[in-house]
C-alpha cells in the first residue's frame, strides 16, 4: 500500500486482480476548505457570507497527484499527469 | 528467379482469386506487418506469427514475433517486415497471461518502412485477444475496442484521509460503465449532519449527475454504508442508504465518480470503496 502525500489517500498500485491502480487526488472537501477559511466546521451555523464564501472557495488540492498516463501514445510511456507531493510505503 | 521488374515473368503459386478473396496482400518490400497493443491485463505475452510468400519463390515462409505489452493501455507495437511478395495470413495469439475481452486490444496493418515505421497504410484486422480467441487474417473483420461486452472489474479504490472525499476517476484509455459504488462514512463526535451524495463529472467543476439518498441525516459518531447502483430504488436503512445511478451510462477517460458531502468533518472517514464495472480499451 502507499499514502499520497498529497491528500493523504491510502491505495494499493496493483490491485488484486495485478491491474495497475492510478490513483488521482480528491478536489478539496467541504471539511478541509471551511478549515482553511477558518469557517465553522457545521454548516447549519454558517452565516449567508460563509456559505458564500465556502461556494466561491477554490476546490483545486495544492500538489494534487494524478497518476493516470497523459495519453495511450507510444511516446509517452510511463508519463503520468502530475507527480504531485509524492507517495510513501505504508503498511 | 524471375525478374520482380518484369511483370508477368512469374506467376504467383497460388490461383488468382486467392489474392482477390482471401487476404494475399502484396507488398514491393518497403513496408511493415504493424501489431499494436493497447493492454491493461498483466502478465501478458502476445505472439504474432504468420505466412509469406516472396515473389519468385514457391515456398512458403513463416514469421513470428514476440511482444510483452505495456499494463497501462499505453500502446505497445512490434513489426514484421515484409519480403517482396505477398503476406498470407497472420494471427495474434495470447502465449502467457489470461487477459479478458476488454483488456488487450491487438490490432494489425501495414505500414510503409522497414527500419523505422512510416505512415499506415491499412488496418488488416483489430480485435480484443484473449486465451481462447486470436486475432487472425484473413477471416475477421476489423473490430472497434469499443466493441463487445467489456471486462468485469470490481475495483478497490483509495481509502481518503480523514475529513477528504472520495474520488475514482476513469484511468486514461479506459472506458467504463458502472454498475455499483460502494462506500462507507464513520462520522466522528463532532455535531453536525452529513448528507452524502455521489457526483459524476468529466474532470472538470460541474457534474453532469448527482445522486444522492433520501435526505436523511447521518450524524455524528455513526457509521453507514452507502450504495449507488443502476436499476436500484433510493433508500434509506438502519445503517446503509442507497440511490441508483442511470443504467448503461458510459464514462470516457478522466471522468470522476466522487461524494460530496454537506456537513462533513475534520475527523470524518470514508473507507471501504468498492466499485463494479464493464471496462473496455478506448484509445485516447
Amino acid at each position: 500500500m502507499v499514502k499520497c502525500l498529497a491528500c493523504g489517500g491510502v491505495y494499493a498500485p496493483v490491485l488484486a486482480d495485478g491491474t495497475l491502480y492510478f490513483h488521482a487526488c480528491p478536489a478539496l472537501s467541504d471539511a478541509e476548505v471551511s478549515a482553511a477559511l477558518g469557517l465553522p466546521l457545521d454548516p447549519a451555523t454558517h452565516t449567508k457570507a460563509q456559505r458564500d464564501q465556502l461556494a466561491a472557495a477554490s476546490r483545486a488540492r495544492p500538489n494534487a497527484r494524478d497518476e493516470n498516463i497523459l495519453s495511450t501514445a507510444a511516446t509517452n510511456k510511463g508519463a503520468i499527469k502530475a507527480a504531485g507531493a509524492g507517495v510513501a510505503s505504508v503498511p | 528467379m524471375s525478374d520482380p521488374q518484369a511483370p508477368g515473368s512469374y506467376a504467383p503459386p497460388f490461383p488468382a482469386p486467392l489474392s482477390i478473396f482471401a487476404g494475399a496482400y502484396y507488398s514491393d518490400g518497403g513496408e511493415s506487418l504493424l501489431l499494436s497493443v493497447n493492454n491493461a491485463a498483466t502478465g501478458v505475452t502476445l505472439k504474432l506469427a504468420g505466412r509469406t510468400i516472396a515473389f519468385g519463390e514457391t515456398r512458403v515462409s513463416p514469421f513470428e514475433v514476440t511482444l510483452v505489452p505495456a499494463t497501462d493501455r499505453s500502446t505497445s507495437t512490434a513489426r514484421v517486415v515484409l519480403p517482396a511478395g505477398w503476406l498470407l495470413s497472420a494471427v495474434v495469439t495470447v502465449t502467457a497471461g489470461t487477459p479478458l475481452v476488454g483488456q488487450c486490444f491487438a490490432r494489425l496493418s501495414i505500414a510503409h518502412g522497414v527500419t523505422t515505421v512510416g505512415p499506415e497504410l491499412w488496418t488488416v484486422t483489430a480485435d480484443y485477444v484473449t486465451a481462447k480467441q486470436p486475432v487472425t487474417w484473413p477471416g475477421r473483420p476489423i473490430q472497434s475496442s469499443l466493441d463487445g461486452g467489456g471486462a468485469l472489474r470490481s475495483i478497490a479504490g483509495t481509502t481518503p484521509g480523514a475529513g477528504a472525499e472520495v474520488s475514482e476517476a476513469v484511468p486514461t484509455g479506459a472506458r467504463w460503465e458502472v454498475f455499483s459504488f460502494h462506500a462507507r462514512l464513520v462520522t466522528a463526535v463532532a455535531v453536525a449532519n452529513r448528507f452524502p451524495r455521489l457526483l459524476l463529472d468529466d474532470g472538470g467543476a460541474i457534474p453532469y449527475g448527482e445522486y444522492h439518498p433520501p435526505p436523511t441525516a447521518q450524524t455524528a459518531s455513526t457509521t453507514a454504508a452507502y450504495s449507488w447502483g443502476q436499476g436500484v430504488p433510493a433508500q434509506v436503512g438502519q445503517v446503509n442508504y442507497q440511490a441508483p445511478l442511470p443504467v448503461g451510462l458510459r464514462m470516457g477517460a478522466a471522468h470522476r465518480l466522487r461524494t460530496v458531502t454537506t456537513g462533513i468533518q475534520a475527523a470524518d472517514q470514508w473507507d471501504q470503496v468498492q466499485y463494479l464495472l464493464r471496462e473496455w480499451i478506448e484509445g485516447a
